[in-house]
């Protein structure tokens, strides 16, 4: 099998950074081999896929990227999924974004509806062609991204973390698809904290240390926390008074079909709920429709003993949004964290105090003076949860809080949620689309299939 | 020789696409907004706002040297086309004064992008081409000099207020620019 792409000495650092986020990186990516990508958050995995990808400028780059096979050939193609997959969107409709990229090669209309629908079905979406991205959830979104790619036949497919957002049959549909790829000599490169499922797939693992060199290898967070030993609970659960009264919900999604119906519940102050289910089953639509930023088609909801407002729950309620992006949008890292104190009206000494026990509790001390949209995806998850904590809210609706983070942020965050679950006493609210990964402080399990809402 | 001399002068002439976009989009800006906010309120020189404000921010966010100047010739041009404030192609040279006063004093003073005093003051002074258009326009048209003095000094006085307006508004968006990483 033939090199497809090769770097050599390659550095890059970004405008203004002290330091290069890629320092001296050299390798070779051979066709039919699949390679994983390791580091910690932030160590520039991101960076070294838009490398490959021949997206970064120039001027800010030495070394040499070289794709022996691009030359005489107009047809290389090199496909990229990035974590985020709202930043490639373009389409509105699915089939317009999977038809975009043969729009692109001049394939024959008439040839197209029969290898989109061949692409979407390897992606494991199933959903009709006039179907609008925009109701798609993340998860759907990134296999969206995967069957446009796969359309247009590349010789190497890069993907940036695909298990943040993929649930375990998406990551099967995967796996099988990738497995097939190799095999008809297709390189691919993942970009992954926790490769699971697609460990098999695997040739080669790279590491990415946090001076920007790359060595064969796999990363391990350094010493690891072990599991943690969960606080007693100072009093029963039970006799608590309920926070959220839902009565028969239901939401209507496109086309008059219900995303979800019929779901009754009650969660308690101080419980810790969470609610699992695969892509698309409509758990950030659940939390949307809870905090009040969505009108349920039928049925009541009751948060705080109020109709749910979100104007009136403010300081009282934090949401975590599953894409930082949509709850980013200030300076820097530190005038992020301060906006809701701001907001709520805090003195500037408590302000400061607050700022840098949430700065702190999150691990991102060092990221302060940042900006916060610079920053890589794991990252800016950590700032935003910092900001949803800093006000200390009684409750939090955290959307896939663990999506795109190392195994140390995850226990550390992990820390946080326990500590302030167990001796604050905040009632939490979390999604996850591994029904599989039931954290051990949850004392409530939620399920989402078929439409249907129910205790586990 | 020669050569060498137009290719140098060619070479520090040249605009990425990135950035002739971006000053393409502030001219344009700087024209649709005054179209859009057609607002006659009688005050004079309310419309510097707009215009200092946009060829500030053409300037500010990219690196060419002639930014504010290539902005406002665009934007003098649509305004020509469109009869703004009947002065017919003398409008490109008004338009044209103010950006060469905003090139000029980034040229000397390259940080003033990040600071609200400086921003402040270069924008009174690129106000201040008022006087000598009002002034010239009203002498084109036979005004005794006392009272077109007068008249161009009043004139004058309001832009550079309406001015320094637009240029403290330079800062705060060329920061956040920065930090969602649109311009370097």
């Amino acid at each position: 099998m033939g090199v497809l792409v090769q770097l050599k000495n390659f550095s890059y650092a970004y405008p203004e950074a002290q330091t290069p986020v890629l320092n001296d990186v050299s390798l070779e990516i051979e066709a039919g081999r699949c390679y994983c990508l390791t580091g910690p958050t932030g160590s520039g995995k991101t960076t070294l896929a838009l490398a490959l990808k021949g997206l970064l400028e120039k001027d800010d780059s030495s070394g040499e990227i070289l794709c022996p096979r691009q030359s005489g050939r107009a047809d290389f193609r090199i496909g990229l999924v990035l974590q985020n997959p709202e930043t490639q969107l373009l389409a509105t409709t699915v089939g317009a974004e999977v038809a975009f990229g043969l729009e692109n090669l001049c394939i024959d209309p008439a040839a197209m509806p029969d290898r989109v629908a061949a692409a979407l079905s390897l992606a494991d979406l199933r959903k009709p062609l006039d179907y609008p991205v925009a109701r798609l959830s993340m998860g759907q979104k990134y296999r969206l991204l995967v069957a446009a790619l796969l359309v247009m036949k590349p010789h190497l497919l890069i993907l940036d973390e695909p298990a943040a957002q993929l649930d375990p049959e998406g990551l099967a549909a995967l796996h099988q698809t990738l497995s097939d790829l190799k095999a008809t000599g297709v390189a691919v490169v993942l970009c992954e904290h926790h490769p699971g499922p697609l460990l098999e797939l695997i040739d080669q693992f790279w590491q990415l240390d946090e001076d920007g060199g790359l060595s064969d290898g796999r990363w391990q967070a350094p010493g690891q926390v072990p599991n943690l030993r969960l606080p007693e609970m100072t009093s029963d659960l039970s006799e608590a008074p309920v926070l959220l009264e839902v009565r028969d919900l239901a939401f209507m999604g496109h086309g008059e079909e219900a995303v979800w119906d019929g779901a009754s519940f009650d969660i308690r102050r101080g419980q810790c709920v969470v609610v699992t289910g695969l892509n698309g089953t409509g758990k950030t639509t659940l939390l949307r429709v809870l905090a009040g930023f969505l009108k349920p088609s039928s049925g009541s909801v009751r948060i705080f003993n109020a109709e749910p407002v979100p104007q009136l729950l403010r300081g009282r309620l934090g949401c975590l949004f599953q894409n930082p992006h949509k709850q980013i949008f200030e300076n820097t890292v530190r005038e992020e964290i301060a906006f809701p104190l701001k907001r709520l009206g805090w003195p500037p000494d408590q302000r400061a105090a607050r700022i840098e026990e949430a700065l702190s509790f999150c691990g991102i001390e060092s990221l302060s003076d940042d900006s916060p949209h610079k920053l890589s995806y794991g990252q800016k998850h950590l700032v935003a949860m910092a900001s949803v904590l800093a006000p200390a809210p009684e409750m939090l609706f955290l959307d896939d809080p663990f999506a795109g983070l190392d195994c140390a942020r995850q226990e550390d965050v992990m820390q946080v949620l326990t500590r302030w679950n167990r001796e604050r006493g905040v009632t939490l609210l979390w999604t996850s689309h591994d029904p599989g990964q039931i954290p051990a402080l949850a004392d409530g399990h939620l399920h989402i299939e078929g439409g249907r809402i129910g205790w586990r | 020789m020669a050569k060498s001399f137009v290719g140098r002068f060619s070479d520090s002439f040249r605009l990425p696409l990135k950035d002739a976009l971006f000053l393409g989009f502030c001219a344009v800006f700087a024209v649709l907004v005054r179209v859009v906010l057609r607002l006659h309120l009688h005050i004079s020189g309310h419309a510097m706002i707009i215009k200092i404000f946009f060829l500030m921010l053409g300037r500010g966010s990219t690196p060419c040297r002639y930014g504010a100047s290539f902005t406002a010739l665009l934007a003098g041009t649509a305004a020509m086309f469109l009869g703004f404030a009947k002065a017919g192609p003398l409008i490109i040279v008004k338009y044209l004064m103010a950006g060469v006063v905003i090139d000029l004093a980034a040229f000397f003073l390259p940080a003033m992008f990040g600071s609200y005093v400086l921003c402040a003051l270069v924008a009174g002074v690129a106000s201040s081409t008022k006087f000598f258009s009002a002034y010239a326009i009203n002498a084109l048209v036979g005004m005794d000099p006392v009272v077109n003095l007068q008249r161009s000094l009043l004139e004058a006085a309001g832009a550079i207020t309406f001015g320094i307006a637009g240029g403290l508004m330079v800062p705060m968006v060329i920061c956040r620019l920065k930090a969602y990483g649109v311009i370097r």
